[in-house]
């Protein structure tokens, strides 16, 4: 089965399809402009591949977190996709792809981070094998630190500077960084042709409410509030 | 290029706070029929805000859109197979929402191999009558909603010229945020209706603005602040006061809206061959309010002309008339690539100046 998996989560754009014995990728840095672009990078990369989309059995996303329109492009793209040629779409977290592509093995759990902005990293700690220690969450550095950073055998994800640079100055230990800058399409593709459809819906992962805050009335304006 | 036969088209709609899907088939002779036509509203999700929150419409819209569509082909009884073209908003509104929509539909399109049609969200309303009436060109058209207000010269497909337009707010705004002032919920237009059909419409003085200016323009903006001015000035508020408030409102805007519609239609008159009956075509949310669409109704009897207004879930958002929009685009040869891109501002009148809307993304209206 081929597996055609997107990722728009980010800074960055990848397309890869893994199964039968191949395994084949693209993928480009940039900022904005997603949307635009997505379609025709599928279409290079099925072409090169000599495949066509209707030998596609299995479409994989990346859920995020990340930015939170990006993440949306992928997931709307994904099940269009999915509905279209009606084959299985599965959400994978974009934590989980981290502990998936880093550059070297390690003995111990990984923790992913990304960074979230505004004081805040997006984070969940994965055994050797890939299964699921503490759930994603986000919180601030500190905090990561205090739940996960002694079980870390190594910190990996665009995070992974901010926990470092925390655990320095809080005097805490400093777990090993893995240098990786950017995730690996084919995990995402290998990831999504093993998961439960039933399971990894494909649902983006925010971890975050939208900002939005509801707005009082003004005081005293009403004798009592009217029911039309 | 009308060779191309019958042609049936999904639409998809996601600009604002409506999910949408609808299937509808253009026939050779320009006629007009829809297979399915399904909604999702999402107005609980932002009534706690008095008013649509973009992030929260846009994970709404991503959640539900790819379930619409099979609805709406099931509705139809058609697969993907049988549609020729897909064709979904591009814009103008709010761009998370519209990524969401616009994506699916590039899916689909690319899956199912077939042509893609990005549709100005404003198009769609601007053609609805066409397909609910068959109303030739060229017609005037009132756009009035949550998110617009504006007066359109409409001559043929593509073919606008923007007559007037409000300079602050829309109509449809007005309506909410008088309504969010009172307390009377979200989303305001049918509320205020509601509680002025209660109200003495003489009660508060309230300002007409822009009445008489000899250019068919709008403006709310002061008019918004007239009544929290009164309001304020009335406080506390009875049961009879918010109603006397959302009288003398209603009673302002169907004033302006005659007025400032009444010039619009009799200079387009002018334009026209002797015998030959101005169309005034009415759009948006607050085409259903009663007290304006009676005003506009014995403004085109005065004029001998026709008032034309769609049946109400086709002038509120819908796929149907994205659709139908995407279908009449579709037989002037026109269909867009992969890489078309999502459009925050987009004017109908791309040539007319901008009287709302500077910067990095350009006119507003």
């Amino acid at each position: 089965m081929l597996t055609l998996a997107l990722d728009t989560a980010n800074d960055r754009i990848a397309v890869a399809l893994a199964g039968e014995g191949r395994e084949t990728m693209r993928a480009e840095a940039i900022s904005r402009g997603h949307a635009e672009r997505l379609f025709p990078l599928i279409d290079e990369l099925l072409a090169s591949a000599g495949v066509e989309i209707e030998s596609i059995g299995r479409i994989a996303v990346n859920v995020g977190p990340g930015s939170f329109t990006g993440i949306r492009i992928a997931v709307a793209a994904a099940r269009g996709l999915g509905l279209a040629l009606g084959v299985p779409v599965v959400g994978i977290d974009a934590l989980r792809l981290i502990a998936a592509s880093l550059d070297e093995p390690v003995d111990g759990p990984v923790l992913a981070a990304v960074d979230a902005r505004r004081g805040e990293v997006y984070a969940a700690l994965y055994g050797p094998k890939g299964d699921l220690l503490e759930s994603p969450f986000a919180a601030d550095a500190e905090a990561i630190l205090a739940r996960v950073g002694d079980r870390a055998a190594v910190v990996a994800g665009s995070g992974a500077a901010i926990l470092a640079h925390q655990a320095a100055i809080s005097g805490r230990r400093v777990p090993p960084v893995d240098a990786m800058t950017a995730t690996d399409p084919l995990a995402l593709a290998r990831l999504g042709s093993l998961a439960d459809p039933a399971v990894a819906a494909p649902r983006p992962l925010y971890l975050r409410a939208p900002d939005a805050k509801p707005q009082p009335p003004v005081p005293g304006l009403l004798a009592r509030a009217p029911t039309p | 290029m009308d060779d191309l036969g019958d042609i049936v088209v999904l639409g998809l709609e996601s600009s604002c706070d409506e999910t949408a899907a609808a299937v509808v088939r253009r026939r050779t002779d320009g006629s007009g029929e829809i297979l399915s036509n399904v909604v999702f509203s999402q107005i609980e999700e932002h009534a706690a805000f008095g008013g649509v929150v973009p992030e929260i419409a846009a994970r709404a819209h991503v959640e539900v859109m790819d379930g619409l569509v099979e609805a709406a082909l099931a509705e139809a009884k058609l697969s993907l197979a049988d549609v020729d073209a897909i064709a979904a908003t591009a814009g103008p509104g709010l761009i998370g929402g519209v990524l969401v929509g616009l994506t699916t539909a590039k899916a689909l399109a690319y899956a199912a191999k077939k042509p893609l049609v990005a549709v100005n969200h404003l198009e769609g309303h601007a053609l609805t009558a066409r397909l609910t009436h068959g109303v030739d060109f060229p017609y005037l058209l009132l756009l009035v909603s949550g998110g617009h207000s504006q007066i359109l010269r409409v001559d043929g497909v593509g073919q606008y010229t923007r007559v007037g337009t409000t300079i602050d707010d829309a109509l449809g705004e007005a309506f909410d945020k008088t309504a969010k002032l009172l307390q009377l919920g979200y989303p305001g237009g049918p509320a205020v209706e509601k509680m002025a059909a209660e109200g003495d419409s003489r009660r508060v003085a309230l300002p007409r603005p822009l009445i008489g200016r000899d250019e068919p323009n709008f403006s709310f903006s002061g008019l918004k602040t007239a009544v929290r001015h009164e309001a304020e000035a009335l406080a506390p508020l009875s049961r009879q006061d918010v109603a006397d408030i959302c009288a003398s409102f209603q009673a302002a805007v169907s004033d302006v809206v005659a007025d400032r519609v009444g010039l619009a239609v009799r200079r387009f008159a002018e334009t026209l061959a002797d015998g030959h009956p101005p169309v005034l075509v009415v759009a948006g949310g607050v085409a259903a309010n009663k007290a304006i669409r009676s005003r506009l109704d014995a403004l085109m009897s005065g004029l001998n002309g026709r008032l034309v207004v769609p049946p109400g879930n086709l002038c509120t958002d819908n796929g149907a008339m994205i659709a139908w929009a995407g279908a009449e685009r579709l037989v002037t040869g026109h269909a867009d690539g992969f890489d078309v891109a999502a459009r925050p501002r987009w004017p109908l009148d791309d040539v007319a100046a901008p009287l709302v809307g500077h910067g990095r993304l350009g006119a507003k209206v």
